[in-house]
């Protein structure tokens, strides 16, 4: 088994190690939540309650169009820690190339969806987008959700749907290789990648605290 | 269960477990018992005599050149471990990636069953040792295994093999990114990966000239690599 953390870079602080939570842990907490939930949230409100079943165009605009709230959520971040200007360095330019893809993964997915969707809902991000460590640290976790929530559905999909999330979800995954090495945790922690259902990621999303 | 799930696909949790085989049980630390059932998909790597009964000629013939692609990765970055001559942080990708290649080899052996292939020999010709030759390959590497991991999710039949397919996929993407990062590339320069062909990743490997002997071509001198 390989650790979690990568050991050439010497030790983590403190500060880095409470707030190195695993995906698995993340989603963990997430679904322990996730009973007590009320459904008062855009998010939650809005989502497609479905059996999986086998794909068909119906299914692939419900399971794209919650592919959607995960994209509005990691577009926003990367959208407001760009305006704030308060990152230096790679982390500034990590946000600006990242967001720019969120950016063209939600157009894409609009577009896809034929204009066919909602209100982005509202996000508070408070000190993430502005303090380094805590940047990193909830991007590898935006990161960790997109790729479960993605891999999660993909079998659920039709052919030609298989593709356009693949081209995403493998950028996603890119985007949480990256934003690990930056944080100095192993960026493939396991062999692997284990998908979400939507409950699970619903949950991780909630978790965040971000949503209004 | 109105949730998005993939239970139609793992019913048995087969999948799940052999996930937790590989990992060490991690993933019930993760989920916690209640879940695990719904969780339910992971590496897909079951391990059951029958297993291969249930793929078309088509899937295993995809399978089986992923497993000779996973062979080569694997042997290289296993041999870059051994000699550690490469850098710190190379090194250090290549203990991490080799692992996880290993396991892909076992992954993809278990869903072939008896249709497993056996690995071709390798010669890596000193790009186990050398930082930048090695890097320079890792990232082709791992780049174009993503991308045919896109093409092959297209073409598969069985919605258990494509969900092995994406679980795998996404951690090659993360390897990408890694070494790239590694070597000072944008570890993801582009807002979508684009898929590739076999044909594309059968020429890379040709060209590296590592494959000296397969199993049923012994003896020719430039093999062509077919997993």
């Amino acid at each position: 088994m390989v650790s979690e953390t990568v050991s050439h870079r010497g030790h983590s602080s403190p500060d880095d190690r409470r707030s190195g939570a695993t995906r698995g842990q993340l989603l963990a907490r997430g679904v322990a939540t996730a009973g007590a939930l009320t459904a008062g949230g855009i998010l939650v409100g809005g989502l497609p309650k479905l059996a999986a079943s086998k794909p068909s165009p119906e299914q692939d605009e419900r399971v794209l169009r919650w592919l959607l709230e995960v994209e509005y959520l990691q577009a926003a971040f990367y959208g407001e820690a760009e305006r704030r200007e308060a990152l230096r360095g790679e982390l500034r330019e990590f946000a600006a190339r990242v967001g720019e893809h969120e950016r063209a993964h939600v157009d894409s997915l609009e577009k896809t969806l034929g204009g066919n969707v909602g209100q982005p809902p509202g996000f508070d991000f408070k000190s993430a987008t502005t303090d380094p460590r805590e940047f990193v640290s909830t991007a590898v976790d935006l990161e960790e959700i997109a790729v479960a929530a993605f891999n999660g559905q993909v079998p659920n999909l039709t052919t030609r749907r298989v593709l356009t999330t693949m081209k995403i979800v493998s950028v996603e995954a890119r985007h949480v290789g990256w934003a690990r090495d930056l944080a100095e945790r192993n960026p493939a922690p396991q062999p692997a990648d284990e998908p979400a259902t939507q409950a699970q990621t619903t949950a991780a999303m909630q978790n965040t605290g971000f949503l209004e | 269960m109105s949730d998005l799930t993939l239970e139609a696909v793992d019913r048995d949790g087969v999948i799940a477990e052999t996930f937790d085989r590989l990992t060490g049980g991690t993933r019930a630390d993760f989920f916690g018992k209640a879940v695990v059932g719904g969780a339910a998909l992971a590496a897909a790597l079951e391990t059951t005599a029958t297993a291969q009964d249930r793929h078309t000629a088509n899937d295993i013939a995809i399978l089986q050149f992923d497993l000779g692609l996973e062979y080569l990765q694997a042997a290289m970055y296993s041999e870059a471990e051994r000699l550690r001559e490469l850098s710190p942080r190379t090194l250090e990708w290549s203990r991490v990636v080799g692992a996880n290649e290993r396991g892909h080899v076992k992954a993809i052996r278990g869903l072939l069953g008896r249709d497993a292939v056996k690995s071709a020999s390798f010669n890596f010709r000193g790009v186990t040792e050398d930082d930048r030759a090695f890097t320079e390959t890792a990232v082709a590497f791992e780049d174009l295994t993503a991308a045919l991991l896109k093409t092959q999710a297209t073409q598969v039949d069985s919605r258990r093999v494509l969900a092995a397919l994406v679980s795998l996929h996404s951690v090659e993407a993360r390897h990408a990114a890694w070494i790239r990062h590694i070597a000072g590339v944008v570890p993801a320069s582009d807002a979508f990966d684009e898929p590739t062909s076999k044909a594309k990743v059968v020429r890379l490997v040709d060209s590296t000239n590592f494959v000296t002997s397969t199993p049923r071509t012994k003896g020719r001198r430039k093999p062509r690599f077919t997993g």
